[in-house]
């Protein structure tokens, strides 16, 4: 079976040799779970090509983001068992998507981060991480910029609200005796408040919840416990005879992390 | 304080009710309301766990500024009835109190 370690540097010579790699190429650069060693045999490999014009693609699938051009093309290939799922921007699209998170735009009443699609946002959880392919000089201004932004509160923002809005929910379910609605809005609630913990601390991939336990053994928070996180995820202290006992301490502690975040 | 009676109830924040940090400033945000919280009030926001009474949060208060007991009371109640009006403080009769 496939190998679970990445060679980035196998990935331009991997492209250019099926014909992969438009002559415009501005960056290549991987991401996802190979990359932050949590691959295993089944993990695709996620590569980024950024272009500078729209390139056609092969395959039907196209992903729609609220950019212009408004859609991205992909290709997907085999390389020695191993599936590489291959996305390709423009220049122009990843400029479009970092001016909707500089901090102009963050404290611009036009909310323009608003628009962001979820394959945006997912591309701002990626790009953190993102290891070059190529000579690392496009991805390294990238980070930057994104370091420089307000890309960080923004993700921290959206997972907020989202969070904000099932408390709310699993409040009101509760008190109108719905207590299963209510469990179901506070676990969720609990989930995005994690996702927006975790952003705070640098740790982004509200998309990929499955990943959501790695990324906090990466964290250190006082306000949030592994354990604690963990018996939370899990429902371990849920007593099917007092659901509403579960969703008030669940609440409880979307409140407690929620009053440690800042946006 | 109007929605206190004799079996001194205690004050908790509604199941809905959150303290944000937003741009360096603190706010209760409630379901219709919000109020933003000095310094202080975020102190005593954060006694507030559903089982402590007002004495034993102005006690706290006390302790943490070094103010008399008498002059954090009054504190204390004036915040809790702002926030009360506010519908972000709710006053629990049923809870058992503690008084710090």
């Amino acid at each position: 079976m496939s190998d679970q370690t990445l060679d980035l540097t196998a990935i331009v010579p991997e492209l250019r040799t099926r014909g992969l790699l438009p002559a415009d190429t501005a960056g290549v650069f991987a991401s996802g779970s190979m990359v932050r060693g949590w691959g295993n045999e089944t993990s695709d490999v996620d590569v980024h090509v950024i272009t500078g014009s729209l390139r056609e693609s092969s395959i039907a699938e196209t992903g729609h983001v609220s950019l212009e051009p408004n859609v991205l093309t992909y290709e997907r290939v085999y390389v020695n068992g191993r599936r590489w799922d291959i996305e390709y921007w423009t220049q122009s699209q990843v400029d479009q998507l970092l001016a909707k998170v500089t901090w102009e735009a963050y404290n611009s009443p036009d909310s323009p981060w608003s628009t962001l699609s979820r394959t945006e946002l997912g591309m701002l959880e990626r790009l953190p991480y993102a290891a070059a392919a190529d000579d690392g000089g496009w991805l390294s201004d990238v980070q930057q910029r994104l370091r420089d932004s307000a890309h960080r509160v923004i993700l921290v923002g959206i997972s907020l609200r989202e969070s904000d809005g099932l408390v709310e929910d699993a409040a009101g379910q509760l008190a109108a005796g719905d207590v299963h609605s209510a469990v179901i809005a506070a676990r969720l609630a609990f989930n995005h408040i994690v996702d927006a913990l975790q952003a705070q601390e640098g740790q982004f991939g509200s998309l990929w919840p499955k990943w959501r336990a790695r990324r906090m053994t990466l964290i250190n928070s006082k306000v949030l416990t592994f354990e604690t996180y963990w018996a939370t995820e899990t429902m371990a202290n849920f007593d099917s005879g007092n659901p509403g006992a579960w969703v008030e301490d669940t609440i409880g502690l979307c409140r407690k992390i929620s009053s440690e975040l800042e946006v | 304080m109007t929605e206190q009676n004799d079996s001194a109830p205690v004050p908790r924040i509604p199941l809905n009710v959150r303290l944000r940090k937003h741009r360096g400033r603190h706010l209760a945000i409630g379901y219709e309301h919000a109020l933003e919280l000095s310094p202080t009030a975020v102190f005593i926001w954060n006694q507030i766990d559903g089982t402590t009474d007002v004495d034993g949060i102005a006690q706290a208060v006390s302790t943490e500024y070094a103010i008399d007991v008498e002059t954090a009371l009054e504190d204390v109640r004036a915040l809790l009835d702002e926030l009360s009006g506010h519908q972000l403080v709710v006053w629990d009769s049923s809870a058992q109190p503690r008084h710090g």
